[in-house]
């Protein structure tokens, strides 16, 4: 039989491999607690025998009055919130039971997952919240790994297979692979299939990640397909993205932010502005999410992390929310983003990028083409707003008034604008309009200080304070 | 030549009075259709472009004064309009609307009716001027007729 390898050729162990050797390691021990779609995980460490190896205590507090006096009360039951206070309330309880008799030779975990699997109708979100809260060592500090996941099987028995497979992968890179979180990404999924399972959130934390930026770790997530979008906040944190979403009025700027400008900024403040004036849309409900996506990071051929964080330690200093996508059609973000709200959503675009929206090579694998991309994107009243660009040698603006499309396409832009599909902004502020943003890097690579004045002091701050793009200090006229 | 322009949209505005003046028309923008009509009364425009939905006056009632306003030299009206529906263009038609340019406009089309309108309003002068010529030939001719025989 073939042995299946990743690419730096470690084996990749089945399911079944992996539950054996956690069994038969007797330095991890610990708890099973699971809500939801069985007790597929546990299910796991039985049938491969060897399980008094590893289980100290396998529960299922799936009565929701049982679970709030195990765990406390709640307001979801499928959450991150109650999915932390099973890790917690667990990992107190067998470090409390257990530390005195066998701790300096074991290294304690506790496994946990919420789960909402395919109901009977088939009309609920399947989705579920795994963790893991661990010692990588005897006697050390705790470190927990979190991931959420959609289960995309339509049949419930195979979301409960698909769920036990993702806990054994979780529970063992959390015991032989922490010390490698890329290859413990990766292996996320070994034995499954994006098209059956998306994980679209992980958060590393503890002793054993503090070198760990968990934003590398979710755009690892994108970059090797585990999911299509990931989602972190200014200040680091990754969110999980219904947790952002869920009914709220969705505002997206798309760009390279490479870096982000004035005219980044602007264009999101025009467009904020304008949508809070859409009917039924409360301007403190907008989420804003500036997306860069996948296709944008690899221009350069290969993925430079430092240049991502870069660009996302810029973002985050204007206090922005990233999405990172593998979404390139628009209409793919636009599914993606109406799986969370029925709300309205808009996406807020320069010129340059709608030109690129009515290139028809990026709709010929589509059997309806450009027709059948503009009725995916448009639908649930989603709509574009504009920034208008400005011809610097000229002098001309270019705008949806008089954008220009290929002729054959000229009558379905037309009518678009007519149905107010797509706006113009038209309270931008004028003298951001020369600002590119290949301008400013090509002023800094030649040391011409000028570019400070065409992003905002703080990222002009934070880009001197760590070189980033290529700053030289104390070198610049 | 001078062009009145009205149009509430300050993006539209500007392209136009860019595009215009590139063209070498002098350009009067104005915000609405009061305004313009305001300006309408104030001085002499051979040509008004207007934008159809305008708060206090839209165009085809902005249209529709210049009309009836009673100024001899004629004056070519273009409606700026996202309206597509028959209707709509009878309703622009009937207010004296001389022609349309969809939004979103293409530059060259917009420059192609003006040059149109432009002909049209040099065609109109020189009807008037040899109008004008005839009635004093008439006169004329009237002066001659009337003097007594000798």
């Amino acid at each position: 039989m073939a042995i299946a390898v990743r690419a730096d050729e470690t084996e990749i162990l089945d399911t079944h491999q992996k539950a054996l050797r956690i069994n038969l390691d007797q330095r991890h021990y610990g708890t099973f607690a699971e809500i939801g779609a069985g007790q597929e995980v546990v299910r796991w460490f039985f049938q491969v025998g060897g399980a008094a190896g590893t289980i100290a205590k396998s529960i299922s507090a799936y009565d929701m009055a049982v679970s709030d006096t195990h765990y406390g009360k709640c307001e979801r039951y499928v959450s991150r919130q109650r999915l932390q206070s099973m890790l917690d309330c667990e990992y107190e309880n067998i470090i409390s039971q257990l530390s005195k008799t066998r701790g300096d030779s074991t290294a304690f975990f506790v496994f946990a997952d919420t789960v909402s699997a395919r109901n009977f109708k088939g009309t609920n979100e399947c989705h579920g919240w795994l963790g893991v809260k661990f010692q990588a060592r005897p006697n050390d500090d705790d470190s927990q790994i979190i991931i959420h996941v959609r289960m995309l099987d339509g049949d419930n028995a195979l979301q409960q297979e698909s769920l036990g497979i993702v806990g054994v992968n979780l529970l063992y890179g959390a015991s032989f692979l922490h010390h490698e979180p890329e290859q413990f990404v990766e292996s996320l999924l070994d034995s499954l299939s994006i098209q059956r399972l998306e994980i679209d959130m992980i958060e590393f934390s503890g002793i054993a990640f503090r070198q760990v930026d968990n934003r590398v770790m979710s755009l690892k997530l994108v970059q090797l397909g585990l999911s299509n979008a990931a989602m972190f906040a200014a200040d680091g944190t990754v969110l999980q993205p219904s947790e952002v979403l869920y009914k709220k009025p969705i505002l997206v700027e798309r760009g390279s932010f490479r870096p982000v400008t004035y005219v980044n900024v602007d264009m999101l403040r025009c467009a904020h502005e304008r949508f809070s004036r859409e009917a039924e849309v409360k301007s403190e409900d907008i989420v804003q999410l500036m997306e860069i996506t996948m296709s944008s990071l690899l221009s350069t051929g290969t993925l430079d992390y430092r240049d991502f964080l870069a660009r996302v330690d810029l973002l985050a200093a204007e206090g922005m929310t990233v999405l990172i996508s593998s979404y390139f059609e628009y209409y793919r973000l636009a599914a993606y983003l109406a799986r969370y709200t029925k709300k309205q959503i808009v996406i807020t675009m320069g010129i340059a990028s709608l030109r690129e929206l009515f290139n028809e090579k990026y709709y010929v694998q589509l059997e309806g083409g450009i027709l059948e991309s503009f009725g995916r994107l448009f639908k649930n009243e989603l709509k574009l707003y504009i920034y208008p660009l400005l011809d610097v040698a000229t002098g001309d603006l270019t705008a949806v008034q008089n954008f220009e499309v290929a002729p054959r396409l000229r009558k379905l832009y037309g009518y678009l604008v007519e149905r107010g599909c797509i706006e113009q902004l038209d309270n931008f502020n004028d003298k951001y309009l020369s600002i590119f943003a290949c301008d400013v890097l090509r002023k800094i690579e030649d040391n011409d200080a000028s570019w400070e004045e065409m992003v905002p002091p703080e990222v002009a701050e934070i880009i001197k304070r760590r070189g980033f793009f290529g700053y030289q200090p104390g070198s610049q006229s | 030549m001078k062009i009145l322009v009205a149009d509430d949209d300050p993006v539209s505005r500007r392209l136009l009075q860019n595009y215009l003046q590139k063209w070498g028309y002098e350009v009067v923008v104005t915000l609405n259709g009061a305004e313009a009509w305001g300006k309408f009364e104030q001085e002499d425009f051979p040509m008004v472009i207007s934008d159809w939905m305008m708060p206090e006056m839209d165009g085809p009632e902005l249209i529709r004064r210049i009309r009836a306003g009673g100024k001899t030299n004629y004056v070519y009206t273009i409606l700026l309009t996202a309206r597509s529906d028959k209707q709509d263009m009878v309703k622009g038609m009937e207010a004296g609307a001389d022609d349309f340019v969809s939004k979103p406009f293409d530059r060259d089309e917009l420059q192609v009716r003006l040059r149109a309108g432009e002909r049209i309003i040099k065609l109109e002068r020189a009807l008037e001027q040899q109008n004008q010529a005839l009635r004093e030939a008439q006169a004329a001719l009237k002066t001659v007729d009337n003097r007594p025989v000798e």
